[in-house]
């Protein structure tokens, strides 16, 4: 089963490099990128190995490459929000071992080439300054909310489009956006990063957004404001 | 078939969509991006949500907060109103008003945001026309001064204030304190939901029928209000026309930036009675009158003439010299008021004076000034308005009954509760009928033919101040009544206005009366109610005797200037009285003359031994005479 993942991933990948957004974007932090943020090493030119490998330890379907953040986050609350947001789960995670500044970003665990191959090297501090808007660090106070059941504010907040199951896949869809949650039941699905963000990027779309926010279309995919 | 499935499909989501957006933020004047409806709107930036809110800031916010804070320090909303009620003072206004005042406050440039949309950049999105801040002067700018807007930063609290509508926490409708629990604070929130203007001016549920304000307001009796019941049009000032009792608390209140401190009126005082289609000169409504030239006349109650001195509640400090005023509130509840004008032979107070307060008199013996006073609210009889500042309560301390204050009409003023004292001999049945006038002697009231056919009630009728004491034209439907201003001394009213002076200035005497002189009939204030003469008779046999018919033989000779009251019967003065009760002239008999009266046993049945006099008239008589 996890052989026919893992080939699945690896046709996947060489899909994807074919016509990369990735490519030069500032998820680009191999030597070649143009990126500002980007490994000094010379040799160090793979860009999907930052976060995938073929041979991956971890065991969920991402191939995911790198160690994972241990932090414990403040979590958003509002007076307006009913439901408890828990720590981050699911793919937000996996966003965080870079966003949220405490694990280098040469943090990789299966570098390219033969026996554990070289170890990629960052300038400064090698993680992401949690001073800028691109490091969250641990405080998600101030974050979108993330991790938590869409359907539970759904059923209380009429001003939250209700989300829509196809087969397994859950989203929330207006104007034609649509955005997907992480889970295969309205239940148990979950807003994370990767609802509003795509790290591959998606072309013509700044800041690795599913879809342009121009007039807002991207709040208003859920929020009826 | 399946085409034209297809095409109604998509039509019907077209229209939804259509719709849904048709109660959005996107069509209000919330929508600061370049396409929105209103003036003030971004030269470029198209996303909605960007200038309040933001996925991610760097700032301990709340809700996603974007806007940059206002760090401005408001004057809060104050009244004598709360202070006495000791409701607790507000607070400076909690982080969600705040929110909104990053903007409305006018110091924080409107496009002023921690995260623009160019990717992690602080900076100020621009507006079109080189607009930063809301401009100074647009309502919606509500500057740092919040005397004149709805308290926010306070807390709510029926306890304290009965009027407030109490229901258990947390509320559940779309009006919430900030938070929703009992210690939660009236914030900008509150009433208004800044993404929604389904409702007008954003706000969480309708005001028509001003049912926002009613949520949290129950001003008692409002109900039944003329200014809650009325159908007469009106036509606010940038609003279509309704009528007054749709608009309701807004005839009178705005929730923001009113010229009237405090109680959020729209303008100061009395104006804000006098505004169009109320009771000013501009135009009156249909049914409603104009107070405001009564206000202006000679003789009249400083309605007009002084302002700021008044206070909610007063009392005997606020009324007193040098705070002495009339507001229109003093008089009458303009949450209560009701049409209607007072009947005769009560004194039960009126419809149009309905929830006012007043104070009743405690007791004193007879011609002393009563010094203890219960306030009575609401007034039951119409006195006890006129009390509050005609009394020691709002006079002070007056041994004789005489101020030194100067009235209008040129007399110093007197105390009326110690005129109307219950233990006087004599009085004008103001507070209590005849027959309950206990300091008189029998028989306590006149005889039914010393009274005109109105006043058919003899010993058990009362009377109000304002039967005697009113507007100059009595008979007009079209013009107030009340005594609000008049040409005449005293604002006496009823066809006939001139007392103690006749229409030429001279003292009234029983000669007018029995040689038809100066238009005694229409003229002479007392024979609105007593006929004296009429029908070839004499209604006494004082009157009636010649010797005290001669032309130099004034009024005021026996009876008080001041016909209120008196420490004599039938208000007889005696010469050791001072003025104004007597009236001091520089004739012999221009001033009281009497030493000692003592009452017949009817109106006639007097005889010289009547009355005694140091010398002069019908000389010294012996027996008892009244002190
Ligand atoms: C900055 C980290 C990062 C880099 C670099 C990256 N990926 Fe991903 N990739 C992710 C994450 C996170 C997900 C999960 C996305 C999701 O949940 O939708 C993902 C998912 C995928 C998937 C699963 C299918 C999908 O899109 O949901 C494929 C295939 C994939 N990546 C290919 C690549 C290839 C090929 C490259 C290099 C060209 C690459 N990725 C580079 C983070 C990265
Ligand atoms: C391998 C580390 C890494 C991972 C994993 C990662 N990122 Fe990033 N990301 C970066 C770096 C480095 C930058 C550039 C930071 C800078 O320039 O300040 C960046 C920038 C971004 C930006 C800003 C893009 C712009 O144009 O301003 C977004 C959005 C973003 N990441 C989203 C995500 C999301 C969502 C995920 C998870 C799905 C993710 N990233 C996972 C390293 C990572
Ligand atoms: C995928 C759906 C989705 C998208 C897209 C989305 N949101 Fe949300 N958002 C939610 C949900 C669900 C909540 C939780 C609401 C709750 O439980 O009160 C939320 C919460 C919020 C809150 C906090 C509300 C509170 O009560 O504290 C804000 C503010 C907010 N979103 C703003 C935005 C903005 C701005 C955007 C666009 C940049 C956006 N959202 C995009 C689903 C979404
Ligand atoms: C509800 C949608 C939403 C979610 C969930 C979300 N983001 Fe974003 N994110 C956005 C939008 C929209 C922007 C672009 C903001 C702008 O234009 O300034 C953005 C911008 C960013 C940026 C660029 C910095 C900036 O503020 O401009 C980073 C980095 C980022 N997101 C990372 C993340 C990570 C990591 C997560 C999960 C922890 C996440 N985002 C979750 C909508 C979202």
């Amino acid at each position: 089963m996890k052989f026919v993942l893992i080939v699945a991933v690896v046709l996947l990948i060489v899909a994807i490099t074919g016509s990369a957004q990735i490519r030069n974007s500032k998820h680009d932090l191999s030597f070649t990128s143009t990126a500002t943020t980007k490994t000094t090493s010379s040799s160090y030119t793979e860009v999907c190995v930052f976060c995938h490998t073929p041979h991956s330890s971890d065991n969920t379907s991402l191939l995911w490459n790198r160690t994972y953040s241990n932090a414990t986050y403040q979590v958003y609350s509002s007076p307006t929000m009913e439901q408890a947001v828990p720590q981050p789960g699911g793919v937000s995670k996996n966003c965080l071992s870079c966003h949220d500044g405490t694990v280098a970003l040469a943090s990789v665990i299966n570098n390219p080439g033969s026996s554990g191959g070289i170890q990629p090297v960052f300038s400064g501090t090698g993680m992401i300054d949690t001073t800028g808007f691109t490091g969250m660090g641990m405080n998600l106070t101030n974050d979108h909310p993330i991790s938590f059941v869409y359907n539970t504010s759904q059923a209380t907040d009429p001003d939250l489009r209700a989300a829509t199951v196809t087969g397994s896949k859950v989203t929330v869809s207006n104007a034609g956006t649509s955005l997907t949650l992480y889970g295969t039941t309205a239940a148990t699905a979950t807003l994370e990063c990767g609802t509003c963000h795509d790290p591959h990027g998606v072309s013509g779309v700044p800041t690795f957004l599913r879809a342009s926010n121009d007039a807002s279309v991207l709040c208003f995919t859920c929020h009826i404001k | 078939m399946r085409l034209l499935n297809y095409i109604i499909l998509i039509t019907v989501s077209i229209l939804l969509q259509v719709s849904a957006w048709s109660q959005s933020i996107v069509n209000t004047k919330h929508n600061l991006s370049i396409t929105g409806p209103g003036a003030i709107k971004a030269s470029g930036e198209t996303q909605v949500c960007v200038f309040c809110h933001t996925p991610h800031s760097k700032q301990a916010t709340v809700q996603l907060w974007n806007h940059q804070p206002t760090a401005a320090n408001y004057s809060l909303y104050s009244s004598d109103y709360l202070t006495s009620k000791s409701y607790p003072s507000g607070s400076q206004p909690n982080e969600k008003s705040k929110l909104c005042l990053a903007c409305h406050d006018g110091t924080i440039a409107i496009g002023a945001v921690y995260n623009t949309t160019a990717s992690g950049s602080i900076g100020t999105i621009a507006l079109s026309g080189g607009v930063t801040t809301i401009p100074a002067g647009s309502a919606s700018n509500l500057g740092t001064a919040f005397m004149n807007d709805h308290p926010v930063g306070f807390g709510y609290d029926p306890t304290k204030d009965a009027e407030l509508v109490s229901r258990s926490w947390p509320w559940t409708s779309a009006v919430k304190l900030s938070p929703n629990t009992a210690e939660g604070k009236v914030e900008c929130p509150t009433c208004h939901e800044p993404h929604n203007n389904t409702n007008g001016k954003f706000l969480q549920i309708s005001n028509i029928n001003a049912a926002l304000c009613a949520f949290c307001h129950n001003k008692t009796n409002w109900a039944g209000s003329i200014h809650k019941t009325s159908t007469q049009s009106y036509t606010p000032t940038g609003s279509a026309t309704t009528t007054i009792g749709e608009w309701s608390c807004r005839n009178c209140h705005q929730s923001h930036n009113g010229q009237g401190v405090p109680y959020l009126l729209k303008l100061p005082e009395e104006n804000t009675c006098y505004q169009t289609g109320c009771h000013g000169t501009t135009s009156t409504g249909v049914n409603t009158k104009n107070i405001q030239t009564q206000a202006n006349k000679t003789y009249k109650h400083p309605v007009n003439t002084i302002s700021g001195l008044h206070k909610n509640p007063d009392n005997s400090t606020s009324l007193n010299v040098p705070n002495r005023h009339a507001e229109c509130y003093d008089c009458h509840n303009p949450h209560q008021a009701k049409d209607g004008l007072h009947t005769l032979k009560s004194n039960a107070v009126s419809n149009v004076l309905t929830g006012a307060w007043g104070v009743t008199p405690g007791s004193a013996t007879i011609w002393t000034q009563p010094t203890s006073f219960t306030v009575t609210n609401p007034v039951v009889q119409e006195n006890q308005i006129c009390f509050k500042c005609h009394s020691y309560y709002g006079l002070g301390v007056a041994v004789t009954g005489v101020t030194t204050i100067l009235g209008p009409s040129g007399i110093n003023l007197t105390d009326q509760a110690m005129e109307y004292n219950i233990a006087n001999k004599s009085v004008h049945p103001v507070s209590v009928s005849l027959n309950n006038q206990t300091g008189a002697t029998t028989p306590r009231p006149l005889a039914a033919a010393q009274m005109s056919a109105a006043w058919n009630g003899v010993g058990t009728q009362t009377m109000y101040c304002s039967d005697c004491h009113g507007n100059d034209q009595p008979t007009s439907t079209t013009v107030p009544q009340g005594p609000h201003g008049s040409a005449y001394k005293f604002m006496l009213t009823g066809n006939a206005k001139y007392w103690p002076l006749n229409a030429a200035g001279s003292l009234w005497t029983l000669d007018d009366i029995r040689n038809n002189r100066n238009n005694w009939s229409t003229n002479l204030f007392c024979v609105n109610c007593h006929p004296i003469y009429s029908g070839g008779t004499w209604r006494n046999n004082v009157h009636s005797r010649s010797n005290h018919q001669g032309a130099g033989i004034k009024c005021v000779a026996c009876h008080v200037t001041v016909p209120h009251g008196s420490k004599r019967s039938r208000l007889i003065g005696y010469r050791t009285d001072i003025s104004p009760y007597n009236y001091n002239g520089t004739g012999q008999y221009e001033k009281l003359v009497i030493s000692g009266f003592r009452k017949a046993s009817g109106p006639n049945s007097y005889s010289t031994s009547n009355c005694t006099f140091t010398s002069g008239c019908h000389g010294t008589e012996s027996g008892t005479f009244e002190p």
